[in-house]
């Protein structure tokens, strides 16, 4: 026992470092295989709160352009409802419409941190598990998707952004309705272009063609414009194609975003359930 | 080293504030990072503690991980240079008498050989960090040149650093 005790002590510092090396490691690993479901993340309230207090600085550097930005999406909403349709018929009185039922909450969210520039990117937003925001919900911006939440706290959450290795979301060319998953190229570090594979040799594609949500995902409402296409080639290795799709936003200048609240999908997930347990 | 820690907390704070806030916010050719945060465990004096210095290290680096998302590879990185770093010291300062204390920096070593010391322990960092971050060697060439270049710029900006903000004690 003694000696044991005297070995230790001999090999202290190289215990001590196996050690945390070891413990440093595995928060690596869980970091990224769980897609970080430690607590080691920006969403956290430390690092979450010091963003928050630096975001409130930044924010003024490029008001402009914001304005711009928020001006243009407000527009589009303003055209698109009640309030810019004429109306034509007055025979019928609204009493109750059971013929639309609200599917999508949008939270608007200002994005705290973000990053191009790594292999595997996360967004850290403002809004958190007291907004009602939770794992797997989808987020976009004011044209394009942004990313899927994977880490909330009770202010904040991170979002596993698009330009991520493991990120893989279902996408339809608009004019050939055909369906591919978008997978960010990353070897080059290029943000503004995604490929979408998956794509039948079959398909005809046109270049400029739009890039939409699919509406058979989970996650995402279908039809939000993420892209256009702009060029297709042949995968490496299957018969299939692969298309270049140039994003319609830019992520290093996000500055704000939408989390979506599917109110239906606890709906959608048990029947899934049910059928797979069958 | 205890009547130091002071002027060390304070460097640790100043030198995790500049990488979080403007470091983090550089990069040249939209992938080469520069980390000079790793200056922290270079500087620390040739006496210190090892076992302090294996614990700041992986202070340091958990510390950095939890501001860019990065898990535990700052912190997995900068343990094993704290490591070898006496034994680095202890060749590359093997002409002066090395019973002495002495702070590894700039001035001490004279440009040349601190270029050897803090380069051989940056490759280091910086192999472990980008391996770790590319997670397979599916990335290998990009990896390496991001090794490489990072390396480069992380160095000048070490050097520039502590000639700017350290004074000369030996003029």
């Amino acid at each position: 026992m003694k000696n044991l005790f005297a070995l230790l002590y001999k090999n202290h510092l190289f215990l001590l470092f196996l050690l945390l090396e070891i413990l440093s490691l595995t928060l690596a690993i869980q970091h990224n295989a769980f897609q970080r479901s430690t607590f080691i993340h920006s969403a956290h309230s430390i690092s979450g709160n010091t963003y928050d207090v630096i975001n409130n600085f930044s924010s003024y550097m490029d008001l402009k352009e914001k304005n711009a930005l928020l001006a243009d999406s407000l527009a589009k909403v303003r055209t698109q409802s009640m309030f810019s349709f004429l109306k034509r018929d007055t025979n019928f009185t609204k009493i109750n419409d059971t013929l639309y039922q609200q599917q999508y909450v949008f939270v608007s969210a200002e994005v705290l941190h973000l990053t191009t520039h790594k292999i595997n990117n996360y967004i850290t937003l403002n809004k958190g598990s007291h907004d009602g925001i939770k794992n797997g919900m989808a987020v976009i911006g004011t044209n394009g998707i942004v990313g899927v939440v994977n880490g909330t706290t009770d202010n904040y959450c991170s979002v596993l952004s698009v330009l991520h290795s493991q990120s893989s979301i279902p996408c339809r060319l608009k004019k050939s309705k055909n369906i591919g998953f978008l997978i960010w190229n990353n070897r080059d570090f290029d943000y503004r272009h995604c490929l979408l594979k998956d794509i039948p040799l079959t398909a005809k594609i046109a270049k400029g063609d739009t890039v939409v949500t699919t509406e058979n995902s989970n996650i995402f409402p279908g039809g939000i414009p993420v892209g256009k296409v702009v060029e297709a080639h042949l995968a490496d290795e299957s018969q299939s194609q692969d298309v270049t799709v140039e994003l319609f936003l830019d992520y290093n200048i996000l500055d704000h975003a939408f989390i979506i609240r599917d109110l239906m999908k606890d709906q959608k997930d048990s029947l899934q359930i049910k059928f797979q347990n069958d | 080293m205890i009547e130091q820690l002071p002027r060390y907390a304070l460097i640790f704070f100043l030198l995790v504030v500049s990488q979080v806030l403007v470091f983090n916010n550089i990069y040249v050719g939209n992938f080469l990072n520069v980390f000079p945060y790793v200056l922290f465990i270079f500087i620390l004096p040739s006496n210190a503690n090892r076992a302090l210095q294996l614990v700041l290290a992986f202070l340091i680096g958990i510390t950095i991980d939890l501001f860019s998302d990065s898990g535990g590879i700052h912190a997995a990185a900068c343990v094993p240079v704290a490591y070898i770093r006496s034994f680095i010291l202890r060749t590359t300062a093997s002409g002066e008498s090395t019973n002495d204390t002495f702070v590894p920096d700039v001035y001490y070593f004279g440009l040349r050989r601190y270029l050897t010391y803090a380069g051989i322990l940056m490759v280091l960092h910086h192999s472990i960090l980008f391996f770790l971050e590319a997670f397979e060697l599916g990335h290998f060439f990009s990896t390496i040149l991001k090794i490489a270049g990072s390396t480069l710029m992380t160095l000048t900006f070490i050097v520039l650093i502590q000639y700017i903000f350290i004074k000369n004690k030996e003029k």
